[in-house]
């Protein structure tokens, strides 16, 4: 089978899969506004773990055809992809801290822990995913 | 930069792939090379430029030169 259309496949079965998935966890919760942000962090990590079975797929391929897995561009793309995405994430996670110190002053509600965390770890990955792509497309990165 | 990459392996009847093969690395960073849009470590251009029969400065053009 041709590779597009295992990647539609892919897909529409793992688009399948988040529905159910954020649907039965919602209902399972509660049809609340907390519930509705924990049924979307599964959805997210279920799409987040087919993105990477899908890459790794590909890379066993390329392996299995005599490519080596990481050359020495790809490895500096990752680095450099991790070196921002971390340096980001610290400033956005300042940025938190910041907001709590402050958004009371404000009247702004309080952030809590998990939602803080959570949405620390979602900008460090997705930035690290999307960094990565984007520097892998840019042309000459040195 | 500008490389005679494309026009060596043609001589020598290689595909991008082979030539990524036989110098260890993926498609993309060949493809790049070959626009002249990668810098290569000194390692890789001296594989590049052994495998295609050539040395580092007949391999890669510099415009400046």
């Amino acid at each position: 089978m041709k590779s597009e259309v295992i990647g539609r496949w892919w897909i529409a079965i793992t688009t399948a899969v988040v529905v159910v998935a954020f649907i039965a966890f919602w209902a399972a919760l509660g049809w609340e506004g907390r519930a509705l942000l924990a049924s979307a962090t599964l959805g997210i990590i279920i799409a987040t773990f087919s993105a990477f079975l899908w890459v790794y797929r590909g890379k066993i391929q390329d392996k299995k055809a005599g490519f080596p897995f990481k050359d020495e561009r790809t490895k500096y793309i990752e680095g450099r992809a991790a070196h921002y995405a971390v340096m980001i994430s610290a400033w956005f996670m300042v940025g938190l801290i910041w907001y709590n110190f402050l958004g009371v002053d404000f009247g702004l509600p309080e952030l809590k822990v998990i939602p803080a965390l959570a949405a620390s770890i979602l900008v460090m990955v997705g930035l690290y995913i999307g960094l990565r792509w984007y520097f892998s497309r840019k042309e000459n990165i040195r | 930069m500008k490389t005679r990459i494309k026009e060596l392996r043609a001589r020598y009847d290689l595909t991008q792939e082979n030539l990524a093969k036989r110098v260890g690395v993926r498609r993309e960073t060949i493809l790049f090379l070959e626009k002249g849009k990668y810098n290569p470590s000194l390692n890789l251009a001296h594989k590049v430029a052994k495998t295609l029969r050539t040395t580092i400065d007949e391999l890669f053009i510099f415009e400046n030169d």
